[in-house]
């Protein structure tokens, strides 16, 4: 038999095959920004009223709470879990900060310092929670939905049935009021969007959550400390939750526990359009930002299209699943759970 | 970590033992949805209300919020059974209209005395039962209406302009009732056009952004907002303010919450009406103790006094002082003895 | 040079469940020398790397490095301690940059006020992957963005820039099949820094099935089989012929295989694939299964054997060719398919994983392939179902105390017989058989080899992947060879004429 050192046909093919699969996810990761701007142009032609600059405005109002929201769970899904806690959790921190500023119910007026001891709770909410879930080994589904179910419980007992009106003069200006036509609460929801922006491509942090979303043993092979980073993830989820909670009791003039119940789903929903896998490692907070504006955008022509409330969320179902066939990878043996 | 959550999980169960072993006056529970409720709680104000009319020590009141869920209300009453000895009255506000049911037949069987308000099954009326003193609704038809009227002649011309509709949830008993009424008052009513017409889901955050996309493409062509419940109407004013058109655009309730009361006050909504849960509270009591105590008897009492439909109070600019003096600057009074009292009209007219 | 001793390694041993992975094995690693180590795949060589790692401990035994005591818990902690390994199955964070990879977990001297200084890392990597010789990799892209190539050499300069940083003292790099997907130029460019880093007093450790490589850049050789080192020898005047000779298993008696059995196949082909391919995979194989046959098909890991076998039960696609059943040309959607319209059943390597269903009890493991057989009304039957089950305990002598035992207390060669009572009873007569016998004890082994001969005297056609090459020589009527995704030799193998495992290994490798 010959010596031959060389590379066979089968080692040429296989190198051509996985360049044209690179190929292939460079234009799927792409995918979520087209969709973006085909929804845009069409609803521009069809939607009454949606190419407007008061719409503008009301799509970056509408933008601002979910967008926080998906950036806190941009982080906990990259890793490859989930969080419910929000649905509770955020409806608290409205309480409790609508009961610590001007309002109605009781003589407290601690203005910002209310804020940031209803911001504060949320982050130790669910930093206990993230404890429970990394040292109690239970999955955090299971876990931020118990946490919500309980703050939700505290939210309702600390009004007592009736939520408080927040009177601080400068809270109800801001949830008005607007700076060069861009909403205060816009101005916070893209504040938060550089910090996470900062946080996955400047931090350490950052690297190590998209390690342990590919491959955790990796990650632990690498030396990354894993508990710490997970730990580290659900803080700055708390922070962000503790940000929904404060911006939705603004934006409603109340706290009520009503805040995030329905925030949670679609939150996830504008991660996963925007290309983050669910199992994680894959995506980030640029894919959540247009994530975020695909949902918003679609909420907001269907109502200036005046579809019929009947179809309404069907046919929001439909686009999102469509969203979501087209942004994510397929293959004959990929296995999806 | 394990060993500290059994331990919570423990003092929990120890805690609740200790409370259901407490006795022994009478106790009068409140079974409804959620302590959240503004409304839901003026039941619970009501109820004591009428303990306070009672010899001082011999009654407590308990809620039993569910919480949305159906067998959590189902449990929670047959567990208050079991813990007082049958020792109780009750009234219920059903998560499900099914769920009278099997409740009608736990209190048969304990021989507790209760009574039901809005939601029923079909075909399914005290009159069948011994222990199901009566039960009672408002007429959600005749609110729907009167929102209306109220609105369109609260309009810049009087009876005539745009208006959009902000729905509850569809498919919800209480919506299509209200909407009926809407629709009563729009044939009456000809010169006035619907823009669209939208569903909330009676939820504050989803009314606000769907009146801020009416806003933008409708803008000043909307003279008037029926909404259909109080926590929407919120909503539609928060969205409506950063607009500088609240007191323009006029909106509407059901419910009497303090915030919708505040919006009338301010001029930013025509009108709610409060359905006045302090009276069904106060009279579900007052009935079923009068049965208890034998002051009434199930068996010979009429149709009308069985089920019967309750007044709410349409809070309009008009009456909105009225209203104050009543029920926000004092406890409204009841009279126990004075049954017929609560009795706005029959729940079957024909039969009457 | 003087040889510096790095690592010692003593009567290292390593016990799994069932097998004896590595047995009281002995070994010196010098600075400066490349260390290259061969052998058939389970020879124990990996096994031996991933010890030296810190990614599984001995069972007994000492390693020793600069004349310490040596037992690493963690790669990163054998790392520190100056031994690194390129993995096989690459380690790369898709999702983050070259850069990033190269330095995670080594971050702090670029963090500053928290926040990593990214162009002075970029800077840093770009040098690092200069002095590999590596210019068509900026550093500051994703690493999902290379083709697998460039993540190759990623990979590469991550570990030798890693252990580099610590070296001094003379560190050791582990290189796991590194030239699989790199081209001539790569690998020179590789072989030319791995001598670099022996100059400087380094070791490296190179595993790989192409021997040519192996004796082109080893400067000793040691030889592994059956979890031994049977032999270690400076690379001089070396030819292929004694290494073949060295690494192949020994050879069983023809009675352990049940030889004496084997019948000569009919005439009718049931099976003909013609120039089939899968882009990447294989390429133009033809190949025909008579009906009673048993065909062999050996080759090394990456052979494309695996990949074939897929392909013929419907559960990948080819991209070109055809497949002939009974003279049908096919395509199978799903191995369900391939079931149902062509009497193709495959038998998946992993069975704990994917050919019994361990939370089910026997009798319902037995029908699970064919409920037709055990239906009753057009509802399954329970009645029927466990008496088919019965049968087939009977039948095979499965060890069960009744058919409503849970399969997953079962041993590993019950288990197994388990399968192959599934196999009888879906009533396939193409059989794919992947590692019939792993982790299977010696005695439960040769009653499978007897139930393989009765399965092929019903009449019925097997492709067997074997678990050694011993095996698959001694089961078969032919045995084809594997390599780089062709077929590079078919032998016949009559009961009196079975063709010699050197013979079968060149073709392989």
């Amino acid at each position: 038999m010959e010596k031959q050192v060389h590379v066979s046909r089968i080692g040429e093919e296989f190198k051509q095959e996985m360049k044209k699969q690179s190929q292939r996810e460079r234009f799927i990761s792409w995918a979520p920004v087209g969709i973006l701007a085909f929804l845009v142009v069409l609803f521009s032609i069809i939607a009454q009223g949606f190419f407007s600059l008061t719409n503008l405005q009301n799509l970056l109002k509408q933008l601002a709470i979910p967008l926080v929201m998906s950036l806190g769970l941009t982080f906990v899904i990259l890793m490859g879990s989930t969080d419910l806690s929000a649905q509770g959790l955020a409806g608290f921190v409205g309480a409790i900060m609508a009961l610590m500023v001007v309002n109605s119910k009781n003589a407290n007026n601690m203005g910002f310092l209310g804020i940031l001891i209803a911001v504060v709770a949320a982050i130790l909410v669910t930093a206990i929670s993230g404890i429970i879930h990394i040292k109690g080994k239970l999955p955090t589904f299971m876990v931020s939905y118990a946490v919500s179910s309980i703050m939700q419980g505290f939210a309702v007992l600390s009004y007592k049935g009736e939520p408080a009106l927040i009177r601080d003069e400068f809270f109800t200006t801001m949830s008005q009021g607007s700076f060069l036509g861009i909403p205060y609460l816009t101005y916070i929801a893209l504040a938060m969007f550089v910090i996470a922006y900062v946080l996955q491509f400047k931090t350490r942090f950052g690297s190590y959550v998209m390690a342990i979303g590919d491959n955790e043993g990796i990650a632990k092979n690498i030396g990354v400390n894993i508990d710490l980073t997970k730990f580290k993830v659900f803080l700055w989820l708390g922070v962000c939750i503790g940000l929904v909670g404060f911006m939705g009791a603004v934006r409603l003039g109340r706290g009520e526990v009503g805040i995030g119940s329905n925030l949670v789903f679609p939150a996830i929903t504008s991660v996963v359009v925007g290309g983050t896998s669910l199992s994680g490692g894959k995506g980030g907070v640029v894919n959540t930002l247009v994530g975020a504006m695909i949902v918003t955008v679609i909420n907001n022509a269907l109502v200036l299209l005046g579809v019929s409330p009947y179809v309404q969320q069907a046919v929001q179902g439909m686009i999102i699943i469509a969203a979501v066939a087209i942004s994510i990878p397929h293959g004959k043996n990929l296995i999806v759970k | 970590m394990k060993k500290f959550l059994t331990l919570i999980l423990a003092l929990c169960l120890v805690l609740s033992c200790t409370a259901a072993l407490a006795d022994e006056p009478l106790t009068i529970a409140i079974s409804m949805r959620s302590t959240a409720s503004e409304y839901h709680m003026q039941y619970v104000a009501g109820a004591e209300l009428f303990a306070a009319t009672l010899p001082e020590g011999t009654a407590v009141v308990q809620a039993l919020p569910c919480e949305g869920n159906d067998d959590k209300q189902v449990n929670d009453i047959n567990a208050l059974i079991a813990s007082t000895n049958g020792n109780m009255i009750l009234y219920v506000d059903a998560n499900n209209s099914p769920n009278i049911v099997p409740i009608a037949e736990a209190c048969e069987e304990a021989g507790v005395y209760w009574c039901a308000g809005w939601n029923t099954p079909e075909g399914v009326y005290p009159m069948s039962y011994k222990y199901w003193v009566n039960f009672q609704s408002c007429d959600a038809v005749k609110q729907g209406y009167d929102i209306a009227v109220t609105l369109f002649n609260a309009l810049p011309t009087p009876g005539k302009g745009k208006i959009c509709v902000l729905e509850g949830m569809l498919a919800n008993t209480a919506n299509a009732d209200r909407m009926k009424g809407l629709k009563q008052a729009l044939e009456e009513y000809p010169d006035i056009e619907v823009l669209d017409d939208q569903a909330g889901d009676w939820a504050t955050d989803k009314a606000l952004s769907i009146t801020e996309n009416w806003l933008a493409k409708y803008g000043e062509d909307i003279d008037g907002i029926w909404c259909a419940c109080d926590d929407m109407a919120v909503g539609v004013v928060q969205a409506l303010k950063a607009k500088d058109l609240d007191g323009k655009i006029l909106t509407t309730g059901v419910d009497g919450t303090s915030a919708a009361i505040e919006l009338v006050e301010n001029g930013q909504a025509a009108c709610t009406i409060a359905n006045n849960g302090w009276l069904q509270g106060f009279y579900a009591c007052a009935y079923a103790y009068a049965a208890k105590t034998g002051k009434i008897d199930t068996e010979t009492m009429d149709t009308l006094h069985r089920c019967f439909l309750t007044n709410g109070y349409l809070v309009s600019a008009d009456t909105l002082a009225d209203y104050k003096a009543t029920f926000v600057d004092s406890q409204p009074q009841y009279d126990p003895e004075d049954l017929d009292f609560p009795i706005a009209g029959p729940m079957f007219p024909d039969e009457a | 040079m003087e040889r510096k001793l790095l690592m010692t390694i003593r009567g290292v041993t390593k016990q799994y469940p069932g097998t004896l992975a590595l047995n009281n094995i002995d070994m010196d690693v010098y600075g400066g020398e490349v260390l290259g180590l061969i052998g058939e795949n389970g020879a124990g060589k990996s096994t031996l790397m991933k010890i030296m790692i810190g990614a599984e401990t001995a069972t007994s035994g000492t390693l020793e490095m600069h004349g310490k005591p040596y037992a690493p818990h963690t790669p990163i902690e054998a790392m520190k301690l100056g031994v690194g390994m390129v993995f096989q199955e690459q380690s790369l964070i898709m999702n983050l940059t070259v850069a990033q990879n190269i330095y995670i977990g080594r971050e702090e001297q670029y963090v500053k006020h928290a926040l990593v200084d990214t162009r002075r890392m970029n800077e840093d990597a770009q040098k690092v992957l200069q002095g590999l010789e590596i210019t068509n990799i900026k550093s500051g892209t994703r690493v999902n963005r290379l083709d697998f190539a460039d993540r190759q050499m990623v990979e590469i300069a991550k570990v030798f820039d890693s252990v580099g940083a610590s070296e001094g003292e003379g560190s050791i790099i582990l290189l796991d099949e590194p030239t699989s997907v790199l081209s001539e130029k790569e690998i020179q460019q590789l072989f030319r820094h791995v001598r670099r880093l022996c100059t400087r007093g380094n070791a490296v450790i190179f595993v790989s099935h192409k021997l040519d490589e192996v004796m082109e850049i080893a400067d000793r050789i040691c030889v592994f089989k059956d979890g031994c080192k049977v032999d270690e020898m400076p690379n001089e005047n070396l030819d292929e012929g004694i290494l073949y000779e060295k690494m192949v298993g020994k050879t069983a008696s023809g009675e352990y295989y049940h030889v004496a059995r084997q019948r000569v196949p009919e005439q009718d082909v049931v099976l003909e694939l013609r120039k089939l391919c899968k882009r990447g995979y294989f390429a133009d194989v033809d190949l025909q299964l008579h009906k009673g046959e048993i065909l062999g098909i050996c080759g090394v890991v990456g052979s494309g054997k695996e990949d074939l076998c897929a392909v013929i039960c419907g559960d990948e696609d080819p991209t070109g060719g055809e497949i002939l059943v009974r003279g049908q040309s096919q395509r199978f959607a799903s191995p369900s398919q391939a079931r149902k319209a062509a009497s193709i059943l495959s038998v998946p390597r992993e069975r704990r994983v994917e050919g019994i269903i361990g939370e089910l009890s026997a009798y319902e493991n037995i029908c699970m392939s064919n409920f037709d057989g055990v239906r009753q009304n057009g509802v399954i039957s329970d009645k029927l179902a466990k008496v088919q089950a019965e049968k087939y305990v009977q039948e095979l002598s499965i060890k069960l105390p009744s058919v409503n035992q849970r399969v997953g207390r079962l041993s590993g060669g019950n288990a197994q017989k388990v399968v192959f009572a599934r196999i009888l009873a879906s009533g396939c007569d193409i059989l794919i058989l992947d590692h019939p016998t792993r982790g299977v004890d010696v005695g439960a082994k040769t009653e499978i080899y007897s139930i393989i001969r009765d399965i092929a005297d019903q009449g019925k056609s097997l492709i067997v992947l074997g678990d050694t090459l011993d095996e698959t020589i001694g089961l078969s009527n032919r045995v084809a060879v594997m390599k780089d995704g062709e077929i590079t030799k078919m032998f016949d193998a009559p009961p009196d004429g079975k063709p010699e495992q050197v013979d079968i290994v060149k073709y392989m490798m």
